[in-house]
């Protein structure tokens, strides 16, 4: 598709910047858009592509910062590889990063390459839910007293409301094993993903 | 009916009070988590710190210990990075509220967002992308900011782009842009003094003209920051906004020619990759502030001397 196109389809048919930038930035098909231009004549391929590699070398370092474990057990190569699949295939829906790649354990098990490692998937799950939990709400814990208090004849009626920071995650595999093995950072370590770059 | 017995001690945990922070003068950084215990441990240290909005609009967890900790003893600037001020679609009202929540929760010094647009059509491309400067685009961005503005009862400081490329379409120079928003806003300006540097050097104009002909009088924070070199198509220099390195010698140079006319105006040395130790990076801070106290009025520079 042309950028012309793209121009032309806009409802108010003014022309639309975003529409004209956007599709070449995670998509390599594209070409550098008609109307972007260097000083003086110059040629922007170049300069266009910084964008186009901002965008994507970010997007790959934020899932390689919520998925540490899972990038420790296939290797950074690899782990880039199928990042870069994932983020031209699913970017991001949301502005906040930490929200990122809830989507990306079931990529990992469609991901032919993948298959050998069959845990892989369910590592990452907990990775994502390890960092859901991170940013959940602040709530103190229930106390076991608070259980010992309750008359005997109430019990079958309790309610248990769970903490907001609570996730389950179910595996044929021993993946906490596997997650606690291959994270060696402190806590602050998922949190990385969020230090990206302003201008 | 049998009541429900509810358990889980679910009660929200109290919200801190912070005191008034003013950053009028100061220098600071980025502040990044791994250097908490290093500024902490340091007792007294004088200086701001900036975070970036959205790392702390999850509802809760370490990330808002760090920055309480922070905010009780020194002022926050708060520096809004997706708010895609700059796109063609109406703001995010979801995220529009989340900054106003945080903006009210820490009360920060100083508030900042770009001249730039990161979301389009709900793809959010986390990366700061430029737009043509047309009069379109004008009443655009002066409407989106004014609703910023309007929801979180604040104005805020607009920041000049670090650009690659340019539009054929654009009919006026970012100058001209930044100094119509401030006057349909009535919001000021975030200086990056790095991104002039950048931008002049990649669009091949003077970064001195540009500053000369910047309205200075509205700028209420100046960023400085490191950048890498490449090559664009022709082999000649582009430079890449990076943020992972120390400040150049010809930004410091534009730096201090812009604190000799506009005053100590709040500096911030930011640094996103490559993130060195506390003290490499409050050193750069340092560098910044004796600048800014070069050209402090008499009157503050003979407080200083009673010390």
């Amino acid at each position: 598709m042309l950028a012309t196109d793209l121009i032309g389809n806009h409802p108010d048919a003014t022309p639309s910047y975003p529409a004209v930038l956007a599709p070449g930035l995670t998509d390599p098909e594209y070409e550098t858009p008609v109307g972007v231009v260097g000083p003086n004549g110059k040629s922007a391929v170049k300069r266009y592509n910084i964008y186009r590699n901002n965008v994507i070398v970010s997007l790959i370092d934020a899932l390689a910062a919520i998925f540490p474990a899972t990038q420790r057990i296939t290797g950074v190569e690899f782990f880039r590889a199928m990042a870069r699949f994932h983020v031209r295939a699913t970017p991001p829906r949301s502005p906040l990063l930490f929200e990122y790649g809830h989507e990306f354990p079931e990529f990992i098990e469609r991901y032919e390459y993948a298959r050998p490692i069959p845990y892989l998937a369910d590592t990452a799950r907990i990775e994502r839910a390890w960092l859901d939990a991170y940013h959940a709400a602040d709530m103190l814990p229930l106390p076991a007293q608070n259980l010992a208090v309750i008359p005997p004849e109430l019990l079958a009626d309790v309610v248990f409301v769970t903490h907001p920071a609570t996730r389950i995650v179910r595996s044929r595999f021993p993946a906490l094993s596997i997650f606690v093995a291959n994270r060696s950072g402190g806590p602050w370590s998922a949190s990385r993903p969020l230090s990206r770059k302003t201008r | 009916m049998n009541a429900v017995t509810r358990i889980g001690n679910l009660v929200p945990q109290a919200r801190l009070r912070f005191p008034t922070c003013s950053a009028a003068g100061l220098a600071g950084t980025s502040f990044k988590h791994e250097h908490l215990q290093g500024i902490v441990d340091q007792g007294k240290h004088s200086g701001f710190f900036e975070v970036h909005a959205e790392n702390y609009m999850g509802a809760g967890g370490p990330p808002h210990r760090a920055l309480e900790r922070i905010r009780t003893d020194h002022p926050v600037s708060i520096h809004g990075v997706c708010m895609s001020i700059g796109g063609q679609e109406p703001l995010d009202a979801v995220h529009l509220e989340r900054f106003r929540a945080l903006v009210a929760r820490y009360e920060p010094a100083l508030i900042s967002e770009h001249l730039a647009w990161s979301t389009h059509k709900s793809t959010y491309f986390n990366d700061l992308l430029p737009l043509p400067y047309t009069e379109a685009t004008l009443v655009r961005v002066a409407d989106h900011i004014d609703q910023v503005q309007h929801t979180i009862g604040r104005p805020i400081l607009l920041e000049n782009p670090s650009a690659y490329i340019a539009f054929s379409e654009s009919t006026m120079s970012e100058t001209d842009f930044l100094r119509a928003l401030v006057r349909r806003s009535g919001c000021g300006l975030l200086l990056d003094v790095n991104n002039v540097f950048v931008s002049a050097t990649n669009q091949g104009y003077s970064a001195v003209d540009y500053l000369a002909d910047f309205p200075l009088s509205h700028v209420e924070e100046i960023h400085l920051g490191g950048h890498a070199e490449q090559a664009d198509d022709e082999g000649d220099p582009l430079l890449i906004d990076s943020h992972d390195r120390r400040v150049a010698g010809l930004v410091w140079t534009l730096f201090e020619s812009v604190v000799a006319r506009g005053g100590p105006v709040p500096t911030l040395v930011e640094w996103d990759g490559c993130i060195p130790e506390w003290p490499a990076l409050r050193a750069e801070a340092e560098a910044a502030q004796a600048i800014l106290d070069r050209h402090a009025p008499d009157i503050r520079r003979s407080a200083n001397a009673g010390h």
